[in-house]
């Protein structure tokens, strides 16, 4: 650990040189003397530094990657019997069982291809897009749902 | 002579005037008495016709007014689901499940379960479930073992010991939508009876119910003798019929007067009716107790009120007692009078034995047992009074009161009773330990309890006493809010990424606006003092009033006021420079529609109370599906929930910190309104979001700050229900960096002042802050939970 800690130590200060440049960044200006007339931020200098300057590389914890649900049987087995309703054309009995499972996991991918197929089926195009949109932001790039999302996506009108 | 001829001439013709007069007289009578008796029969016979035509009208038709019946939502268990045993007992007592009385024969029968404890944590139950009519489809009964370890459900499988992914439970039914005679009953056909019942009834009621024509004379005469021995009304000679007539249509009077068209109806009821549908028209209509202003009609609904569980759940101690209270529901009170009711069904139970119902052995067994009963209810008429006025208000929208009140609807809605009761608790005990504290009596509290994401409304409190049924504070009380306005302020910036960032420095010197009208506007700090420039995120962790004001004007109260109503407030933003700190009056509910947002990651979803609403025989009229519509950036909410995980790490929410586990992070803002009138807080988890108010109804001074009083109510409830972790992971186009808190650059973890903040790729800046090398003491907490 302590040795890891000197590499990025030394690496950082050989990346960092010359990192020093005008620090500058725009703040917030005195206060406003009308209510409603928006005054721009201005740009103010930065306070003085420490005076044993020594720059240090951006140090990024490890992070895990999550856990997959733990409810992940019982969202399977609700998307089972979701897909099946669809497949059958009941997509209001679709979109009841997604939406079970939805409030069991709100993040499973599936649940919101089932949905955004569900409303597509139904004509209503902004549900189809919103459940697109949110699928697209749990599903893993690349997997089958989310090739389905965007297949969806594509299909509603621009 | 002559006189004598003339007397008896005279006398004769009078003689015959007179039988002629008599002859008339009798004719006369006779006719009038004819006609009489022919309009005697025209009038009872239009009479009759005219009851027979009441009879029919309302054996044909509704027979009765049925009240909406409002249920809570039903508990899903499956595997990792997060729960503890005494939740879980706690949901399964309120749906009226028992051990079995002899538990080496295992669950025989639905409504039963068994614990089983393994060591402190882990328990496992078996249970036998009870059928359910869902929306979407019947749920049979079955049984199934759920292990409970560490706080979740460890395992979850049928009676052959494979896996279940999912038990769907019953729903608690939570109360109801009366009409005005606040009659209420469950309906129930004659082959959803257990199969002593009726029997027992008619042995006990009516012996002779199969034979009789619906009036009984040879009862009628035995009971006029026994009632003239006794010297007062001692026996009744009434047949079932006779019974159902009185209940049905007439009054309860007892008089000659009723009697007469009680016994015609009687025979007009049997006469177009079978003896099965007058059974069950009885079962259904007879008075069984009262319970407040709600009266309880019929076996089905006095099996609930009595004894907490089906009717076909009962045992031959409890029909008797049922039964047994046909006589007299109020006199045989079992609540009230044990020993009385406990008498009368004994004697119910000796008419089982001598008619063969039951065995010997099995009377004196029964004869031994207890009541039985489940614990009192509370009078009122619904058990959640703030949440079922909700789902009403809801309901009107597309219903008629009429209906809501007579159609028998059965709504589903969104209450997790086991949320609902720990918020209760926390309301109860927190605001009567702060009256403790601070020496006073009239504070007041709400609170609304949402799901994240589906913005379903978990559980609702609007007083301090959670079975008040007035004032609903939760929807109609609207407060100043105080500080809770000011995330909305920073997601304004935060929407701006350009300009804005979490570790921009943000002047919290004094500031003063002048309005409109000429006045300064100079909002002070909760301690007066100034802080200088500090971190954006910081400003709103310790909730600064300067820094913010200096910040919304920036933005402009046009461009806040936007990202308030985008959040979902509904209301009027007053566009003054006061609204910037929370001059704004708002309600809990609007509070937590608006937060809801914010803990959903920028989806707007409006909170709702009805899944779904079937009519009386359980066809679905309407489902309430889940809305959304991303208001917000991913980014822009990430960034906010962050600075909001601050304000209880190491801002104004810090003093409840430490009772929270480590690895659980909440977000959440404290609200404090002038001369401390209004104490809130606002607050969420991964799944959970709450709202509460505590204040005095009277908009005076109280010794609470949002920290002192609405948090601590929040704490406790948020440690009592389990839940998970506000979202960790960055979204995508964001990632964390360390910056430097003076300037704003970047930085590393060991520099003097370096933060780790979440920033999006677009903002990161390409120049490095100098560093000053520091001591580390502490791990960042936001490392903590990453590195857990």
């Amino acid at each position: 650990m302590k040795r890891n800690f000197s590499v990025i130590f030394l690496l950082s200060i050989v990346a960092q040189l010359g990192g020093c440049g005008s620090n500058v960044k725009p703040q917030p200006s005195a206060p406003v003397v009308d209510s409603v007339i928006p005054i721009e931020p201005s740009i103010v200098t930065t306070p003085e530094v420490s005076s044993a300057p020594i720059v240090l590389a951006p140090v990024t914890p490890q992070i895990q990657t999550p856990a997959p649900s733990p409810a992940s049987n019982a969202i399977a087995s609700l998307a089972v019997q979701a897909r099946a309703q669809y497949q059958a054309k009941n997509y209001q009995a679709a979109i009841a069982i997604a939406e079970r499972g939805l409030r069991i996991d709100r993040r499973a991918p599936e649940l919101y291809l089932l949905l955004a197929q569900s409303y597509f089926q139904l004509a209503n195009t902004p549900l189809a897009l919103q459940f697109v949109q949110q699928g697209i932001r749990y599903a893993q790039a690349g997997s089958e749902v989310a090739q389905g999302l965007l297949k969806i996506k594509d299909a509603l009108p621009h | 002579m002559t006189k004598r001829r003339f007397l008896s001439r005279a006398k004769k013709p009078s003689a015959t005037g007179s039988s002629w007069f008599q002859f008339i007289n009798w004719k006369l009578v006779s006719l009038w008495l004819l006609v009489a008796f022919l309009i005697g029969c025209l009038i009872l016979g239009v009479w009759a016709i005219y009851l027979d035509k009441v009879v029919r009208e309302k054996f044909d038709g509704k027979k009765w007014a049925l009240p909406a019946r409002v249920y809570s939502r039903p508990l899903e268990l499956y595997e990792g689901l997060p729960i503890t045993p005494s939740l879980y007992e706690q949901e399964m007592e309120a749906l009226g499940y028992r051990t079995p009385a002899a538990a080496s024969s295992g669950l025989t029968a639905s409504g039963q379960m068994m614990r089983h404890a393994a060591s402190a944590t882990e328990v496992s139950y078996t249970v036998f479930t009870r059928g359910f009519e869902f929306w979407d489809k019947h749920e049979e009964a079955q049984k199934y073992t759920l292990r409970i370890d560490a706080g979740k459900v460890a395992s979850l499988v049928d009676a052959k010991g494979v896996a279940l992914p999912l038990v769907r439970m019953e729903p608690e039914e939570i109360g109801g939508i009366y009409p005005n005679t606040v009659e209420d009953r469950l309906l129930v056909k004659l082959n959803g009876l257990p199969p002593l019942l009726g029997e027992t009834l008619l042995a006990v009621e009516d012996k002779h119910f199969l034979e009789h024509h619906g009036v009984s004379p040879e009862a009628i005469l035995r009971a006029m003798w026994v009632n003239l021995r006794e010297g007062d009304v001692v026996q009744g000679g009434s047949t079932l019929t006779q019974q159902l007539v009185k209940n049905f249509y007439l009054t309860q009077k007892q008089s000659l007067s009723r009697k007469i068209p009680e016994a015609i109806m009687s025979l007009l009821l049997e006469l177009h009716y079978s003896k099965s549908q007058i059974l069950e028209t009885y079962i259904n209509e007879v008075y069984l107790g009262q319970s407040g202003s709600r009266e309880i009609h019929g076996f089905a609904l006095a099996s609930q009120h009595y004894f907490r569980k089906p009717l076909i759940e009962l045992n031959t101690q409890e029909v008797a007692l049922l039964v047994g209270l046909v006589k007299g529901a109020s006199y045989y009170n079992p609540w009230r009078k044990p020993e009385r009711a406990k008498e009368r069904r004994n004697v119910v139970l000796s008419v089982m034995q001598i008619e063969g119902l039951i065995d010997e052995k099995q009377m004196h067994t029964a004869q031994a047992s207890p009541l039985g009963l489940a614990a009192e209810t509370d009078e009122s008429l619904v058990n959640y009074p703030a949440f079922v006025d909700l789902v009403k208000r809801q309901l009107k929208q597309d219903y008629q009161e009429s209906d809501l009140r007579s159609e028998g609807l059965r709504i589903f809605t969104t209450l997790a009773p086991m949320v609902q009761r720990q918020a209760e608790k926390s309301v109860l005990a927190r605001v009567a330990q702060l009256e403790k504290q601070y020496k006073i009596k009239d504070l007041q509290a709400s609170m609304v309890v949402t799901s994240v994401g589906s913005g379903e409304i978990l559980a609702l409190i609007g007083d301090k006493n959670p079975r008040y049924t007035g004032f609903n504070r939760a929807l109609d009380a609207h407060r100043q809010i105080g500080s809770l306005i000011k995330p909305f302020v920073y997601l304004t910036a935060l929407e701006q990424p350009q300009t804005y960032q979490l570790g921009m420095p943000l002047s919290d010197d004094p500031v003063s606006i002048k309005s409109g009208d000429g006045k300064i506007w100079e909002p002070k700090n909760a301690e007066n003092i100034s802080h200088g420039t500090v971190p954006l995120y910081q400003a709103l962790a310790h909730s600064y009033n300067q820094a913010t004001a200096r910040l919304g004007m920036l933005l402009t109260l046009k461009a806040v006021a936007k990202t308030i109503k985008a959040a979902g407030y509904n209301g009027d933003v007053p566009l003054i420079p006061a609204m910037l700190i929370g001059a704004v009056d708002m309600s809990p509910i609007e509070v937590a529609g608006m937060y809801h947002t914010l803990a959903a990651e920028g989806v707007y979803t409006p909170l709702h109370v009805i899944r779904e609403v079937l009519n009386a025989e359980g066809q679905p009229l309407k489902r309430y599906s889940l809305e959304l519509d991303q208001r917000f950036t991913v980014q822009g909410t990430f960034e906010l929930q962050y600075a909001l995980q601050a304000v209880l790490r190491e801002g104004t929410g810090r003093s409840v910190y430490n009772s929270f586990p480590e690895s659980l992070p909440l977000a959440g803002k404290t609200g404090t309104t002038n001369d401390q009138r209004d104490s809130w807080f606002a607050g969420f988890s991964g799944e959970h979001l709450a709202v509460v108010w505590v204040g005095r109804d009277d908009n005076s001074q109280t010794p609470l700050t949002g920290a002192g009083g609405a948090l601590q109510v929040w704490a406790d409830l948020m440690r009592q229900i389990p839940t998970q972790g506000v979202n960790q992971q960055a979204p995508e186009g964001m990632s964390f960096e360390w910056v430097d808190s003076h300037t704003g650059l970047l930085s590393a973890e060991q520099c003097e002042g370096a933060l780790w903040l979440p920033m999006r790729d677009e903002q990161k800046p390409k120049d490095s802050a100098e560093c000053k090398i520091k001591e580390i003491t502490e791990e960042h907490w936001w490392k903590k939970i990453f590195l857990r």
